[in-house]
């Protein structure tokens, strides 16, 4: 059994009178992907914007690695390695997709400040790199032939590939996706499913929300299922789809999860 | 400090309070309906002792006719510009902004075409000085705070029982559901610019026998309705009238103990505190 | 270098070349006052734009050029410092000051950002009226000493006694074109492409890892150190400082400059500031129509042309190149 990579103890988030999420604790081991379910509402997003440091929690701890990191500001959780997608997408509009890949390089590139204000010659090469480093990101990706359109002018379907470009430009060890396929047709669902077991396999934990289970299920070791901000199930997907908790909260029928690849 | 000082510098706050809740009351209504930042206000404030000037002096009319006459027409001149400039920019922060800036120049050229650039003034309606509290207060003064405070109780009988008032109300609170249950929000837009030009005017018509005015006086008096509006809570109106007496008495002891300039600088330093410690301001809610 | 750099950069050479050589050509004293407040006016527009490449629109831009202005003199009334040493010592200063006006500022954004950072500016600005020694109350200061005569050894000395002497054109172009450049190479470098995505969204840059706060802090006191500068040059040009010249009025006519300019675009800026500087002088025999037509021209851009006049060339291009293939169809 792999050590936990993240643990999540007793988080509570209260906006007001409405407790978003109550109690929920879990852990998430090293190199897995897990699902997270749920029905609308059930707090999977604010689940997410609490590990990130969006917001901080009302009660309980995050703890990753070991280290406590409840509270961190999302600059600080990125810097430690958890990286995020989000739902709605978020890009950097009216730049481009390269622009867009290159700024999720920040914390990584080479490129220093002074070198990039007078273009010295140590660090053109710099530069270079930097650039050669984006390009293969963009690849991995499948964006690299539209690397000069604007984020804005991208199709919704590339747009999604994108906001999942800039979390894993990132160089993540947790990386953390809120539903990265919804809305999709079914062209772009098999690449980010091929996306997703191919970063796993460069050693990335991954926690992906998705609401669209026919496409979630082949590919997570583990499923979570929330209802109402408290954790009802917790299991192979197998286990899940024939959990008559989990049925009774929203999926109304047992899932086939004989895709499993 | 003297108990007759202190008492004194207590009675002039409380004045100035009051004539600020009445002035800034017109710009947190037309913030909290429409959204929108309008800085002609003091413009409208401007034209109300214009007004009132031209009806009394000129055409020799009963000053509180005057007063009367002069809320209703800076009313109508402020539904009029709010059907034509402010209604597709409902929302919007920024270019309702800019377009209010435009109006305010507009309003300050028109008064200046209409009654030139010299000072005005009006002649005391109430003269005499009268005894307070072991204070001396001027009866002029007096009266005006009296009137305003009649005129924002009036303000909120409205607001609390005809169903106009209500109708506000609702929109203040959440267009989509006022709309929803049949309000017509471009009346009620309209409405409450009206009403609160109207105060605005009321203010100035109200201060005119007191201070002289010229077509400029209006950015000063929009920035301090903007202190006001900020410091109660962008869509209070009980926030406003709180602010008001606030400002009204850190003026008032601030400028006797220290002197004016000390005065402003509390005053804009109160904004930015606000602003970047306490956006939705004392009574507010984000 | 490929082809439209060429272009571009002998553009730009040509363009030096007449900036520097206007002196010999322009003998009327006037336009050369004229002229050289312009250099000052887009040393300011152009700072004022950079604290835009972050997505904010500063208010207390305007405050601090007084502030540079005021220390500047200061330095040399009170203290006897030499022009030369004065005036870096006043952009320090008020860089550090801007520090104090901005650190709050940061939580804020869009319009109370806007307020914010002219309140506290207008707090600082007070400051100047208030405390008549030594900034001089409302009366402002007076006799603000010239910058010294610059000795170069086995030429003439140069001397700034009369305004319209060469001397402060030059010195004043000279600090405007360096502004200019460095300000330019900033945005091209990583600073640059930082403040672009915290323009675009500072949600995403947080979560790549940029640390928002920090970065816009940076380039604000960049942008002030200019705005200093600028206020310095003005202070020791006009040798006077009133305290009203740096209220809203001004703060409103740097805005109009920039954004009727463009604010997206470099050179916005520099167009805005030319082309308003230029239409206030052919409106001298009219001042009264001053306001009103800048804001024709304000209402007229914000229309037609919300990017600015920096992007008439884009617009008009795609046209001009259909005009041209027809023709040449003929």
């Amino acid at each position: 059994m792999n050590e936990s990579l993240l643990e999540v103890r007793n988080i509570t988030k209260r906006f007001g009178g409405l407790t978003a999420v109550s109690q929920l604790s879990f852990d998430i081991y090293q190199g897995e992907i897990l699902g997270l379910i749920g029905p609308n509402g059930a707090g999977k997003t604010t689940l997410f914007n609490v590990i990130t440091g969006f917001y901080p929690p009302t009660e309980g701890k995050v703890l990753y690695k070991g280290e406590n990191v409840t509270g961190l500001k999302p600059h600080e959780l990125v810097q430690k390695g958890i990286a995020r997608s989000f739902q709605l997408t978020a890009l950097f509009d009216s730049l481009s997709v390269f622009q867009n890949a290159a700024m999720s390089r920040h914390l990584h590139t080479e490129v220093s400040f002074w070198g990039s204000l007078f273009h010295t010659l140590g660090n053109r090469e710099k530069e270079t790199a930097a650039e050669a480093k984006t390009m293969e990101l963009l690849k991995l990706t499948g964006l690299d032939n539209q690397r000069d359109v604007l984020a804005k002018n991208l199709s919704h379907g590339y747009q999604k590939t994108l906001n999942f470009t800039i979390a894993i430009g990132t160089d993540p060890e947790l990386l953390m996706l809120d539903e990265p396929l919804c809305a999709l047709n079914p062209e772009r669902i098999a690449a980010i499913q091929d996306l997703i077991f191919t970063v796993r396999d460069k050693g990335v934990t991954i926690l992906v929300i998705e609401h669209n289970m026919k496409a979630l299920f082949p590919v997570c070791d583990r499923i979570m299922v929330l209802d109402a901000g408290m954790k009802i199930a917790e299991g192979t997907p197998k286990e899940i789809g024939g959990n008559p908790e989990v049925i009774r909260a929203y999926l109304g029928g047992a899932i086939d999860v004989s895709d499993r690849r | 400090m003297e108990l007759s000082s202190f008492l004194q510098m207590f009675v002039n706050g409380t004045m100035i309070g009051s004539q600020l809740a009445l002035f800034a009351t017109g710009l947190t209504l037309v913030y909290g309906i429409m959204l929108i930042i309008n800085f002609a206000h003091g413009e409208l404030y401007m034209l109300g002792a214009f007004a009132v000037f031209l009806f009394s002096e000129q055409l020799g009319l009963n000053y509180f006719i005057s007063l009367v006459l002069a809320m209703i027409v800076v009313g109508l001149i402020a539904v009029a510009a709010e059907r034509v400039f402010f209604k597709p920019l409902r929302g919007q922060h920024i270019p309702s902004f800019v377009m209010s800036c435009g109006l305010a120049f507009m309003f300050q050229v028109a008064a200046v075409l209409a009654f030139g650039i010299r000072n005005k003034a009006i002649d005391s309606v109430f003269p005499g000085v009268v005894r307070v509290l072991d204070t001396c207060v001027s009866v002029e003064r007096l009266m005006v705070s009296l009137i305003s405070a009649i005129l924002i109780i009036g303000f909120y009988i409205f607001l609390l029982r005809s169903r106009s008032g209500r109708a506000m109300r609702a929109v203040m609170q959440n267009p989509d559901a006022a709309a929803l249950q049949g309000v017509n929000i471009n009346q009620v837009c309209s409405l409450g610019m009206g009403i609160g030009a109207a105060l605005a005017a009321a203010a100035g018509g109200l201060l005119a026998p007191v201070f002289i005015f010229n077509p400029w006086i209006g950015p000063a008096l929009t920035w301090e309705g903007f202190i006001v509006v900020c410091l109660g809570g962008k869509t209070s109106l009980p926030g406003t009238i709180l602010a008001a007496f606030i400002l009204g008495y850190i003026r008032s002891f601030v400028t006797t103990l220290v002197d004016p300039v000390a005065a402003l600088m509390c005053e804009a330093a109160i904004l930015g505190i606000i602003l970047t410690l306490r956006p939705q301001g004392l009574l507010g809610h984000e | 270098m490929n082809r439209s750099n060429w272009i571009k950069w002998s553009g730009l050479a040509a363009v030096t070349i007449i900036l520097f050589l206007m002196p010999v050509f322009i003998k009327n004293p006037y336009w050369m006052l004229v002229l050289t407040l312009m250099w000052i006016h887009i040393i300011v527009a152009e700072s004022f734009r950079y604290i835009v490449t972050t997505g904010e629109y500063s208010f207390g831009h305007v405050p601090l050029m007084g502030m540079g202005g005021y220390a500047s003199a200061l330095l040399m009334m009170k203290l006897g410092f030499s022009f030369w040493l004065a005036m870096p010592l006043a952009v320090l200063a008020t860089a550090l000051i801007s520090v104090l006006i901005y650190y709050p500022c940061l939580r804020t954004t869009g319009t109370f950002f806007f307020f914010a950072s002219f309140a506290f500016g207008e707090v600082m600005r007070l400051c100047w009226v208030r405390f008549r020694d030594p900034f001089g109350g409302s009366g402002g200061l007076g006799n603000i000493p010239r910058p010294d005569t610059i000795h170069i050894p086995g030429l003439p000395p140069v001397d700034f006694t009369f305004l319209s002497h060469a001397s402060y054109y030059y010195l004043i172009l000279v600090f405007m074109l360096l502004s200019l450049l460095v300000m330019y190479l900033l945005e091209r470098s990583r600073l640059g492409a930082i403040a672009a995505a915290i323009k675009e969204s500072k949600v995403l840059a947080s979560f790549v890892g940029i640390r928002v706060w920090r970065y816009e802090m940076i380039i604000f006191v960049i942008a002030s150190a200019f705005a200093a500068l600028g206020g310095s040059l003005y202070a020791h040009f006009t040798t006077i400082l009133v305290p009203v010249e740096f209220y809203w009025g001004l703060g409103i006519y740097v805005c109009v400059w920039a954004v009727v300019g463009g604010t997206g675009h470099f050179a916005g800026p520099i167009v805005g500031t030319v082309i308003f500087g230029l239409t206030r002088e052919f409106l001298r025999p009219f001042p009264q129509l001053v306001p009103l037509i800048y804001g024709l021209i304000l209402a007229a851009t914000l229309a037609f042309l919300p990017e600015g006049l920096i992007s008439l060339p884009q617009k008009i291009l795609p046209w001009a190149e259909k005009v041209i293939a027809r023709v040449k169809e003929r």
